[in-house]
């Protein structure tokens, strides 16, 4: 039957291709490192459209034609091989794993491209880096993977997704958010923790205006376009991977008072008497000796399991996969269980047509902290630190809860009886047909759906402290929202090779993009019973809280319709050229601008094409790119340009007013992007990587500008402003030792490195707006803090000293004093990661590392836990013990009683770091061992460890930040895994 | 094959079709929550309510400011910050006293129906119509008042302050950068829009709780603005129209006064600004705090007859807060029954000011006896036994302005009042903590209260006041 198939196959591509006198080639194709056949290999003649597939036992058969003497081997994740066939009629095939992890083909979403036809600037995550990494959200994975993507770690909460810029920020007022495609079908940048990042075969990073032409209008923020697995032809592989993991806090690098200490802290203090009244108590209380991190923070357990199939035939392939996630929160009360499936199934009628179905369901269901983040009392991570030591989570008598401690509810028993869940229903998906209408030319339609539903309920009991806030006590909120959005996208491809001198890649295409938002939400106070929880029951809701229910519905939608363009011409195998242009028609601006055209040109020369290159024996790949065009953004409010009245309430009864003045000329903001990049391979390919400069001005900015008051409207949206990123990119991969070369043994080392500096270079009416402690400023990177410089502590009198406007200094405080400080931004500017593996008769370790570099963070913890003049009745830092107490002394820390704790650089800090990401060592189990089996084809054993350490100067839990502050936020584990991956 | 070619040219045209049938209407949507101007005109019934946006958006009653910057109330040791410039006069174009924006946002609300209805909006009956059209040109004409009355000198005993700048004068909303008119000019509009709102408006009191302008009230706004223009026989015509109106009476109670502010019921009551929400009183007496921000002053207190006169008691309680160092608070805000405290309504016209009018241009008109009456008439109301006070000359003008600041304290005119009459800020009980300056000569330059800075950022055909 097999044979039948590759027969049908072969003679297809027969007819395709020229008919003329051909031989027979076989032979077997496997990966050395294993010693494993390889199956699904593409085998394909050079020159030609003929090829066939390795079947389970990596063995293939092709007919050659008359004239052609070169076979290439193709294989996702493996190093493409071109061999000269000569006289040979049976060539057996060694398939190396790649290690630069990048594939020869691009796919931008729309159209695939070979490397030498590429003029823009990408970057490549596969799935081997994915696979490895235990964590909830994809987006987190990403970090110090791909040169230009910052991927920092919003929360330690399972499955928080995380902040993602490319290139930096182009926007001020609008999303930063890189445009998210998935198998073509445009995704929210969020609830990526509905989604099994396993699923994935490969997420391309697009960033220049080259890479991200053919999403145009919404491209400014960069396109990570992630393709998921595909089938693949052969015998059906099944597939189990467990994981088994640990979580625990990392270590702060400060310490909080113990209980002897806090008691002692305010008898010296003197000004409280409360808890230390008396010296027996004293003893007695500091026995208590609560340490409230240990009775919030816990180990935490994930585990995951997945199964996945993947085969097919020619006609027909499938990748079908099941997984369930569950991960705990280091933090009390917070859990993520997912469950999701997907199937991808392509069928070639073996004729002209094609289609398919990508489609992926998820459902989540979170337990979230009822507070998150901020110097909030009912935030656990904020009582976990200014808790008083002295008081204990439970009666030590009775064994019952202690109710309220004098820092507020005692949380551990607020968070055994209150819940805040959501349970998140998504699904990813596109069908899709393509016809060859003629040989050169293909017809595609895709019809995509990215759809969300949430359903949020928030419950505090009536017995809580929290509960008991509302009257009368307890309530319920509930919440469910739909989020539906649907993609049409037709194209035509054209693709032409002329001799073989010129290769011509066209496509032209229409996509039409509709996004709703509907939502429905209720709530009620008054809970009876704690075993019931009716919202606006009769029975059960106490009759004087029948009124204090509430209802909210919302519903908005945005559409966009595009045309879009891209030719791409290589001339022999030198020289590329592309261009590009897209025009979209959007239902957030204005109707003068609705439509807006974004273009990009680029030119490629691929130099180890050239004879005169051909001969330098250290040479192996060699090209430059240059690139220039625009990318828009359009994350603006879907109704921002319209003009309109609102509807509100006077004396009680209904009004209706002006809101908004609309500006009919609202469109889109602009990026201009200059790109420059070297590609290289030298030295037999052990060293290759990528160098990119970029030049990206943003016009046109979203800004609010004043409006004079006599047109009754304070402000007005218009395009105005200029900002400038500008930076470098640097990929190094170096395979220091081959398999081949020490007995089994290999080593690689690569790393990459991203300068990007951010400024502001025009606001329009104002050089600044300022806000709370950043600023925004004409001159100016975006994230810049702004902040009283702190002068120290005056040795004579312990009290803190701050320059003023003019830089001298001053003895007191003033809001005055606040400037704009320079090269003083929480947005890094400088970030990278690195990467060494080394494997050895099946063992691999792998060692990931990432860091950033200048980035500064206000850490707003310092200012509740080093403040005994406001917060002495809190849990403090035992670095106040470094306070001044006597004239002499020289310390950073004023005195105790200085009656003044300001906001300034004092709690500004230096949050660069570099953290041990990942640690992995695994082991495939040896060929041998499983053969016997007969069932077990690959057996893979894996020990990670994530998060092993930092190396920072910033003194809270985690220098990773999700703003220009950290105020309590959820600290991001250390994980410990234990992976078993079986193929079958 | 033939089938596939069937196939793919209906796939293609399908396709081709689904996209062509888009176009610019498929990418029009409409916002769920709000609406566009035509939909809230669309009917009467829509442009009723949309008329109540435009008396949601007219300027308020500012209860405390006008009176913490001249000399009746001064903010206490408990302050937690609030009006501390205006205390001190150290205001800036950074934060302007004066309710520029906010007065403007009514106007351009009111623009929207005036310039509809005279476009030919034919909805509703004639009648609906002229209310609606007379209402509004009612609410333009208050609102350009209390702009011009702040930005700009007042004519009353100085005729040429009109020509002077005032306001800029917007009759659409556009977006545009205009330049001041002068002061003359604004109150030709106002007056221009009074007399015409008098020709139109035939319903008295439409909601039946005194919150729309009527004839009455178009009248007591008429009789206002003409005492701030010198026109003072219009000023006593006009008062004498909503005092022979009949539909409104003085209080001759302390219980009747005390209901006035504090259940905001009273046969008193011209025009009233609705308050559901706002605990717009607290500054003056906060409960939950038990703090005085803001209290009267000594001044103030020692004008009235304390044995009888029924609005102290009716105005003022003594304080529970000792750490205010006041003996007095007002109680014209304290909250309505069953609400927060301090949300209470604010009156924008009063019959008492009707008399004061009346009896101030007649008193400028050398019209002695008359004005005596009418003062009069209002201090037998309001005092045990009292008959006349028999005052004539410069005395009747002082005994008028000295009743006015008794009847009108905390309701936003003090400041105004010794503005449009030439005079001083003179502060006996002041608290020097707060402010380096007790005295505010009349000819400084913070009488005419700065533009703000936001304003003259965004339109540069405005021209500053002079010492800002």
């Amino acid at each position: 039957m097999k044979k039948q198939l590759l027969m049908m196959l072969t003679l297809m591509l027969f007819v395709c291709g020229n008919a003329l006198a051909q031989r027979t080639v076989t032979g077997t194709v496997i990966d050395p490192d294993l010693n494993f056949p390889l199956p699904g290999v593409t085998v394909q003649v050079k020159g030609t459209q003929t090829g066939t597939i390795s079947d389970s036992e990596g063995k293939y058969s092709i007919e050659v034609p008359e004239g052609k003497n070169t076979l290439v081997f193709r294989y996702v994740g493996y190093e493409t091989k071109e061999e000269a066939i000569g006289s040979r009629t049976v060539i057996d095939v060694q398939l190396k794993e790649k290690v630069t992890e990048l594939t020869d083909v691009i796919v931008d979403g729309y159209v695939q491209k070979d490397r030498p036809k590429i003029t823009g600037s990408f970057a490549e995550v596969t799935s081997k880096t994915i696979e490895q990494v235990p964590i909830a959200s994809f987006d987190q994975i990403l970090q110090g993977q791909a040169p230009g993507l910052l991927a920092t770690a919003t929360s330690g909460r399972p499955g928080a997704p995380a902040r993602v810029r490319i290139r930096g920020s182009s926007s001020i007022n609008s999303s930063n958010e890189p445009l998210y495609i998935m198998d073509g079908v445009q995704i929210l940048a969020q609830d990526f923790a509905a989604l099994n990042p396993n699923d994935i075969e490969s997420v391309q990073v697009l960033k220049d205006a080259s890479a991200t032409a053919l999403y145009g209008s919404r491209a400014s923020n960069g396109v990570i376009v992630i393709r998921t697995k595909r089938g693949q032809a052969g015998t059906t592989r099944f597939g189990y991977r467990m994981q088994q993991g640990w979580q625990t806090k990392t270590q702060d690098r400060f310490d909080m008072m113990d209980a002897r200490e806090k008691l002692q802290f305010e008898m010296d203090l003197g000004d409280r008497t409360g808890a230390a009244a008396e010296p027996g108590v004293v003893d007695s209380l500091a026995a208590l000796n609560t340490n409230w991190r240990d009775e919030f923070f816990r180990t935490a357990r994930m585990q995951s399991h997945e199964v996945f199939a993947s085969g097919g035939d020619e006609k027909n392939r499938f990748y079908i996969s099941g997984q369930y996630f569950q991960q705990e929160g280091i933090q009390l009360g917070s859990q993520l269980d997912r469950f999701t499936g997907r199937i991808n199934f392509s069928h070639d009628n073996g004729k002209k047509l094609r289609l398919g179905i990508n489609a992926t369901g998820g459902f989540t269901e979170d337990q979230f902290l009822v507070v998150e983040r901020g110097a909030n009392l009912n935030n656990p991570v904020t009582q976990a630190y200014i808790a008083n030591p002295y008081e204990p989570v439970r009666n030590p008598e009775t064994g019952e809860f202690n109710q309220n401690l004098t820092t507020g509810p005692n949380l551990i028993r607020e968070l055994d009886m209150n819940d805040d869940t959501q349970k998140l229903f998504k699904v990813v998906g596109n069908v899709f047909l393509e016809y060859d209408i003629l040989d050169n030319l293909t017809f595609r339609t895709s019809w995509g759906i990215d759809y969300r539903r949430a359903s949020t309920a928030r419950y505090f009991s009536p017995e809580g402290y929290l509960g008991g806030l509302n009257n009368p006590a307890g309530s319920l909120a509930k919440s469910f929202s739909d989020h539906f959005q649907y993609v049409g996208t037709n194209t035509l491809t054209y693709r032409k090779n002329i001799g073989t001198d010129h290769q011509i890649t066209a496509i032209a295409g229409q996509e039409v993009i509709h996004r709703t938002f509907n939502n429905l939400s209720a709530s009620s106070v008054g809970i009876v019973n704690p075993d019931l929880r009716p919202l606006f029951s009769n029975t059960q809701v106490p009759t004087d809280a029948r009124d204090q229910v509430s209802v909210g519905s919302g519903f908005n939608e945005n559409r966009l319709v595009s045309y879009f363009t891209n030719v791409n011409y290589l001339f022999q195998a030198k020289y590329a050229i592309d261009a590009a242009v897209r025009v979209d028609g959007s239902s957030r601006f204005g109707s003068e601008n609705r439509f807006g055209a974004f273009y990009s040109i680029g030119g490629a020369w691929n130099i180890d094409q050239e004879d005169f290159i051909k001969g330098i024996s250290f040479i192996q790949d060699l090209k430059l790119r240059l690139s220039y065009g625009t990318q828009g953004n359009q994350e603006i409010g879907n109704y921002a340009w319209q003009p309109f009245y609102g509807a509100f309430a006077y004396a009680g009864d209904p009004a209706f007013g002006q809101i908004q003045p609309g500006n009919p000329n609202y469109r889109w903001e602009t990026n201009q992007v200059l790109n420059f990049g070297i590609d290289y391979a030298l030295l037999d390919g052990r060293v290759s990587g990528t160098i990119d400069v970029y030049n990206s001005r943003t016009i046109d900015l979203f800004i609010a500008t004043q409006l004079s008051s006599t047109t009754g409207f304070a402000n007005l949206d218009q395009n105005v402003g200029v900002m400038r990123n500008r930076g470098i990119e640097l990929a190094l991969n170096a395979e220091i030792v081959r398999p081949t070369e020490v007995g089994g043994f290999s080593w690689n080392i690569s790393g990459n490195f991203t300068y990007n500096q951010n400024r502001i270079l025009d606001l329009f009416q104002e050089e600044e707006f300022i806000l709370g402690t950043s600023i925004v400023k004409e001159g100016f990177p975006l994230g810049t803090q702004f902040s009283v410089r702190y002068a120290g502590v005056d040795p004579a009198t312990g009290r803190g000293m701050y320059y003023d406007e003019n830089g001298n200094v001053s003895m007191t405080f003033n809001d005055r004093y606040q400037v704009a400080l320079p090269n003083t931004t929480w947005d890094a500017p400088m970030f990278g990661g690195i990467t060494t593996s080394a494997s050895y008769k099946g063992f691999t370790l792998s060692v990931f590392g990432s860091y950033i570099m200048n980035s500064f963070t206000l850490n707003n913890n310092r200012f509740f836990m080093e403040n005994p003049v406001s917060f002495a009745n809190f849990n403090q830092s035992r670095r106040l013990f470094d306070a001044w107490q006597q004239p002499g002394d020289v310390t950073d820390v004023p005195r105790w009683r200085s009656a003044e704790n300001f906001f300034s650089t004092r709690f500004i800090e230096d949050a660069s770091f570099f953290r041990l990401r990942n640690v992995v060592l695994s082991y495939n189990l040896p060929r041998e061992w499983l053969e016997s089996t007969k069932v077990i084809q690959q057996a893979q054993l894996s020990l990670q460890a994530q998060n092993l350490f930092t190396l920072t100067r910033y003194t809270s839990f985690d220098p990773e930040a999700a703003s220009n502050l950290q105020v309590f936020d959820y600290p991001v584990p250390r994980v410990y895994t234990l992976g078993v991956d079986i193929t079958f | 094959m033939k089938t596939m070619k069937l196939l793919t040219s209906i796939v293609l045209s399908a396709s081709l079709l689904v996209l062509a049938g888009c176009g610019e209407k498929f990418l029009d949507v409409e916002p769920p929550t709000q609406i566009s101007q035509d939909v809230a005109f669309s009917t009467i019934d829509n442009m009723f309510i949309s008329l109540n946006g435009v008396y949601a958006a007219a300027p308020g009653v500012p209860i405390t400011t006008f009176d913490v910057m001249a000399d009746n109330a001064k903010i206490t040791p408990q302050t937690l910050g609030s009006l501390a410039q205006e205390y001190a006069w150290t205001f800036t174009a950074g934060g302007s006293p004066g309710n520029w924006g906010g007065a403007y946002s009514g106007i351009a609300n009111g623009n929207n129906i005036i310039n509809a209805i005279q476009d030919g909006y034919s909805e509703g009956t004639e009648d609906q119509r002229n209310q609606i059209l007379g209402e509004c040109l009612a609410l333009r004409a208050y609102a350009y008042h209390i702009l011009v009355r702040a930005f700009g000198p007042d004519p009353a005993l100085n005729p040429a302050a009109n020509d002077a700048l005032g306001v800029p004068v917007v009759r659409e909303t556009r977006i545009t950068t205009p330049a001041r008119n002068t002061v003359g000019e604004v109150y030709d509009l106002i007056f221009e829009d009074i007399e015409r709102a008098l020709t139109l408006v035939t319903q008295e009191d439409r909601s039946g709780i005194k919150i729309n302008f009527g004839p009455s009230a178009i009248a007591a706004l008429g009789a206002r603005v003409a005492l701030y223009a010198g026109r003072w026989d219009l000023a006593a015509a006009y008062a004498q129209q909503v005092i022979n109106s009949g539909r409104y009476s003085l209080e001759d109670s302390e219980a009747g006064l005390e209901a006035l502010f504090l259940e905001n019921e009273s046969s008193e009551i011209i025009w009233r600004r609705r308050n559901l929400t706002a605990g717009i009183g607290t500054p003056l007496f906060n409960p939950n705090l038990s703090i005085i921000e803001i209290a009267p002053t000594a001044d103030l207190i020692n004008l009235y007859d304390r044995g009888n006169d029924i609005r102290f008691n009716a105005y003022f309680n003594p304080s529970p807060f000792p750490g205010a160092q006041v003996d007095f608070y007002s109680a014209k805000y304290l909250g309505r029954p069953g609400l927060s405290p301090g949300v209470s309504d604010t009156y924008v016209f009063r019959l008492p000011e009707m008399y004061l009018i009346q009896a101030e241009a007649l008193a400028r008109l050398g019209q002695d006896a008359n004005a005596r009456t009418a003062l009069d008439q209002l201090r037998r109301s309001r005092i045990r036994g009292f008959s006349s006070g028999n005052e004539s000359g410069q005395a009747l003008l002082r005994a008028i302005e000295n009743e006015r600041r008794k009847e009108l304290c905390f309701e936003g005119h003090r400041w105004f009042d010794l503005k449009r009459n030439g005079q001083p800020v003179v502060r006996e009980d002041c608290n020097t903590a707060l402010t380096p300056r007790c005295r505010l000569e009349a000819d400084d330059f913070r009488f005419l209260l700065p533009i703000p800075q936001r304003e003259l950022q965004a339109n540069p055909n405005i021209v500053q006041n002079p010492g800002y």
